[in-house]
């Protein structure tokens, strides 16, 4: 008995000591994120050639990072499901243990600035030399509040239109350069429609509007298109019962009535109803590039050739709906050497720009953006304009989140449910305008 | 707490048998100790949170800021004219008034089906029990999956007939319908048995009766079975009344409460307010209706059936 | 009911019964065996197509993926202590408690049994808010305990161990209580030994709730490594592109299933006896 206890005291001295031993040096970070869980899958990776979409490329970054600094930082990453996301990293504030680095969307910045939860990043980022200077000026006033950057600028991601020109040729919709044709103005985008419409019987443009926030996207790029806002500059009141915004929800419920826009998808099956040559264009974002670009390298596949495009400009001023990600560290997340090691990170993260935008998000870096090694990348020249047309809510917008889905509700009720537009649009209105007065 | 203070207390009383204190008997004490394990964790985790929900409902009160001050009844007017709380609320109630009843129907069907004391019939039970065992991630997993048009087996089955597949998820009339199919086919095994054990204490001499006389198979259920199972089915209906007004999982995870909006239930529409949009005080003041709904629905069944004695 | 053995003539309506009932137990089962074959088969063939109850080609692969992805394991872990410790806390509580109702006849039982029947109106859905707070404020979100004694708190055991003691004769009792015996003793000699089947019942019950439960959990435990079994599979589903890795899916939901299978079956026959005992006659 005595003996096993001495037994069981000396192990445990031992692996005690063998387990704090190298903590003096070490000190561990943690980085919380959506992007996906795959670090199975990647175990010990390094090599960025190996990672593929954003799960992989975030992933190798982070063994790289840490491989770099062996024995020096070590990165854990929490790898949070994107449904959830902010939920949980709400509730590491609440108790009281939020990670060192954490990502956000730029729309949601504004609802943890305002309540001063994040740490300001300007002395760190001259401390680890991160040149602000490189940012694209929109993404860099996107992170700043006040004079202050609260976030690293990581990469912008707007719609696009991703076409199938396999099935726009079948349509006579691609030139004699081989370029398709894409539409400049409404009446033109009728018109190819309904063309491709009769050539193939399929409707022109897919989108997943059934339940995913895409019509919003879109509805919000329609707007802004038309030199509309939704939200007013003092920020107190939506203006969604604007002439704007009824003419593009009209617009949208014009081409779904007529058959040309297959709206009734969730994200999965949308993007399968492209995959498998249902339509001629999806409208989706800039991380599905490179999955589009790899189904059209198999030939026998429905999507036999791709392209893609920035978003069409249908009526006067060019907008486009976009986001970015970002990285904030969060107060009370980073103390001591942990500051310096997140700081590390972030720097790590600003020197591989070009590495991410390998996922298809276009980079926040003038000097990335005008390298080859970044236009050389397929379809990259074809939607560069994007970052001069990115438009958002305004950034200091609270609860986008709640407005974002208090919108899509009521516009995916005016196609699903046959809601009337004017009764769908004031109903916004008044919700939108209950979220910015702030009581709830 | 206090309570379990109060049986400390007397504990020591009847220990030190203090004159004035004689009247507590050795039962009152053992009463309370046999008690008291449960009455603190009853108290401090569901009483005091009662409680402390509805002052969270009487303030403005942010998820991570914390109090911002004292609004009295404005969250309960606010949310009275909140039409994503009605649309939540109906949304709730065309579940329930959906799913229970089918629950409790078939439940009833099978167990009477099933009633003989047979193996070929415990196994039935068993399969029809099977389902419930998974959790809400596994259930919702499975029916996105047989539900879906293009990889779904039903609409494979389906297509084998000629019949084209439906968008169930996807289709705001189809959605709802949907979940209740999941639901039923996942909740079904508590009432089944429920009504199982019910049927098991009708007394067999009841229907030795019945048969002398001649009975039809529908007069002796009309008769004997089911107000015998009187007690029974008021009890099913109960438990899935409150069961199923706490929909969470099934909307949340198989169409996030959409298409338009139209699965949203009155949890999401709680847990959406407190931790997406940061409104701690007004998703307490959804919390404090839900549990108000829920108390006057069980109420009303109770006082229904009472009334039927 | 078992008379009707004397009746040998062919019963056509039973047959139908049977035939109806077969059919149905099948449309009943088909979902999870669905989702078992497709565990059982490669990803490369479900991108393909997923039709087939049959696991036609065979992998294991699916699986043997899971133990290399040590979370999943490790949520399975989590699900299987709380479940365990929340199961064996409900019963000691809910038989203590329920038999104090029953069968002690204290100053103030009777409203001590509304003060706690009250407690079933009250829907643990109503009541999260303030709980994460309470959790977040002591820093015990995340933590085994956080997900464990909310649950213990909810009436339903002591009120079905109450109902089963009442329907125990009273003269096992008193025998005892004549021969001068404590409560305790009582309580442990005569009166648990009867309670298996409504223990059992209530213990199945427990751990089946337990396993299954999602929003506490969801709200409450929100680190990859407190994950339980149920919100895992969610964060699961919602990190995976469905085409990619259905088959690893189908398979993290058959590996998180079986085991409440096996104990349901295990225990499956006491349950309806469990039932009949505790709905006090």
């Amino acid at each position: 008995m005595k003996m096993k206890r001495l037994l069981a005291v000396a192990l445990t001295a031992t692996l005690g000591l063998a387990a704090t031993a190298p903590a003096f040096a070490t000190t561990d970070i943690t980085l919380f994120r959506f992007f996906g869980s795959c670090n199975d899958q990647y175990a010990n990776v390094t090599n960025l050639d190996k990672a593929v979409g954003e799960c992989g490329i975030i992933q190798v970054l982070t063994n790289k990072f840490n491989a770099e600094h062996k024995g020096d930082i070590a990165v854990k990453t929490q790898a949070v499901d994107w449904g959830t996301y902010y939920n949980r990293l709400n509730a590491t504030f609440m108790n009281r243990n939020p990670p060192a680095v954490a990502v956000m969307h730029r729309s949601h910045l504004a609802d943890y600035e305002t309540r001063h939860l994040l740490t300001p990043l300007n002395s760190l980022f001259t401390k680890v030399g991160i040149n602000t200077k490189d940012f694209v000026p929109a993404a860099l006033k996107s992170v700043t509040f006040h004079g202050k950057i609260y976030a690293l600028p990581f990469d912008l991601h707007a719609i696009l239109w991703h076409m199938n020109t396999g099935l726009l040729k079948k349509a006579g919709l691609v030139g004699d350069d081989g370029q398709p044709e894409i539409p400049s103005s409404v009446d033109q985008l009728m018109a190819q429609a309904k063309q491709f419409k009769q050539a193939t019987g399929k409707p022109y443009i897919l989108l997943a509007g059934s339940i995913d926030p895409m019509v919003t996207r879109l509805f919000e790029t329609l707007v802004w298109q038309q030199g509309g806002h939704l939200i007013d500059p003092d920020l107190k009141h939506a203006n969604l019962d604007s002439p704007a915004a009824h003419k593009a929800l009209s617009l949208i419920n014009k081409l779904i009535e007529k058959g040309y826009m297959a709206a009734q998808y969730n994200y999965t099956d949308a993007q399968q109803a492209f995959l498998d040559g249902k339509g001629g264009v999806i409208i989706n974002g800039t991380w599905v590039i490179n999955d589009y670009d790899q189904q059209a390298s198999n030939k026998a596949s429905a999507l036999s050739s791709y392209a893609v495009s920035t978003f069409p400009t249908l009526y006067s001023k060019p907008a486009v709906w976009a986001d970015g990600h970002c990285w904030v560290m969060p107060r009370g997340g980073a103390t001591g050497a942990q500051r310096d090691a997140a700081a590390k990170l972030l720097k790590y993260f600003y020197d591989n720009d070009l590495a991410w935008s390998h996922t298809g998000h276009l980079p926040v870096r003038e000097s990335v953006l005008k390298s080859d090694a970044f236009r050389n990348l397929p379809h990259r020249e074809a939607i560069l304009s994007t970052t001069q047309e990115a438009r958002g809510i305004p950034g200091a917008t609270r609860s986008q989140a709640g407005i974002q889905d208090a919108l899509n509700q009521q516009l995916q009720a005016t196609y699903l449910t046959g809601k009337s537009q004017d009764a769908a649009l004031k109903a916004a209105q008044k919700r939108v305008d209950a979220i910015l007065s702030g009581r709830h | 707490m206090a309570i379990d203070k109060s049986s400390n207390r007397s504990a020591h009383a009847t220990a030190e048998t203090t004159p004035r204190r004689q009247r507590i008997s050795p039962d009152t004490v053992s009463g309370y100790a046999f008690l008291a394990p449960f009455l603190i964790v009853y108290a401090v985790f569901l009483i005091y949170p009662l409680f402390r929900g509805f002052y969270l409902s009487l303030h403005q009160w942010d998820l991570l800021a914390g109090p911002l001050g004292w609004v009295g009844l404005q969250n309960y007017s606010d949310m009275l004219s909140d039409p994503a709380f009605w649309n939540a609320l109906t949304n709730t109630f065309y579940f329930v008034v959906l799913t229970v009843p089918i629950t409790t129907a078939l439940a009833l069907a099978l167990a009477l089906a099933l009633s003989r004391p047979t193996r070929t019939n415990a196994v039935f039970r068993a399969i029809f029990f099977s389902s419930s065992i998974v959790s809400v991630t596994v259930v919702t997993l499975i029916w996105q999956m047989v539900l879906s048009p293009s990889q779904g087996i039903l609409a494979q089955a389906l297509g084998t007939v000629g019949i084209p597949p439906l968008d169930w998820l996807n289709d705001q009339h189809l959605a709802m319908l949907a979940l209740v199919i999941a639901t039923v086919w996942w909740s079904l095994g508590l009432p089944l048995m429920l009504f199982t054990a019910g049927l098991q204490q009708i007394p067999g001499d009841l229907y030795e009766a019945a048969k002398l006389d001649n009975a039809s198979r529908w007069t002796t259920f009309r008769y004997i079975t089911w107000p015998a199972l009187h007690r029974t089915t008021v009890l099913v209906v109960l438990i899935e009344i409150i069961l199923h007004f706490q929909v969470f999982g099934q909307p949340f995870l198989m169409t996030k409460g959409g298409p338009a909006g139209s699965t949203r239930s009155l949890v999401q529409y709680i847990y959406e307010n407190g931790f997406r949009d940061w409104h701690l005080g007004y998703a307490s003041t959804g919390a404090m209706v839900l549990f108000v709904v829920m108390l006057v629905a069980s109420l009303t069944q109770l006082y229904f059936s009472r009334k039927e004695d | 009911m078992s008379n009707e053995s004397t009746n040998r003539r062919p019963d056509t309506g039973r047959i139908v019964t049977l035939v109806v009932l077969t059919v149905a137990a099948f449309l009943w089962l088909v979902p999870m065996l669905w989702v078992l074959a497709m565990s059982l088969k490669p990803n490369e063939v479900l991108m393909h197509t997923t039709a087939g109850l049959l696991p036609v080609p065979f992998t294991l692969d699916n699986f043997i993926q899971i133990f290399d992805t040590a979370k999943v394991t490790r949520w399975f872990l989590n699900s299987v202590g709380v479940a365990v410790l929340m199961t064996s806390i409900t019963l000691v509580l809910s038989s203590l408690g329920g038999y104090a109702l029953a069968r002690i006849p204290f100053r103030g039982a009777r409203f001590m049994l509304i003060f706690i029947i009250a407690g079933l109106t009250v829907p643990e859905q109503a009541v999260f808010i303030p709980l994460d707070t309470m959790f977040a404020s002591w820093h015990m979100n995340n933590t085994i305990i956080a997900l464990v004694t909310p649950r213990l708190a909810v009436p339903f055991g002591v009120f079905l161990m109450m109902q089963f003691f009442k329907a125990v004769p009273k003269e096992l009792e008193e025998a005892a209580i004549l021969d001068n015996a404590s409560r305790l003793t009582i309580f442990f000699k005569v009166m648990l030994p009867l309670a298996r089947p409504a223990l059992t019942t209530l213990g199945i019950f427990t751990f089946l709730y337990s396993w299954n439960d999602y929003l506490w959990p969801l709200v409450s435990a929100t680190q990859e490594n407190h994950y339980t079994i149920t919100t895992g599979l969610a964060s699961l589903q919602g990190n995976f592109a469905q085409s990619e890795g259905l088959g690893f899916l189908m398979a993290t939901a058959v590996f998180a299933s079986a085991p409440v299978l096996i104990v349901y079956l295990i225990f499956q026959r006491y349950i309806v006896r469990g039932i009949a005992m505790s709905s006090g006659k």
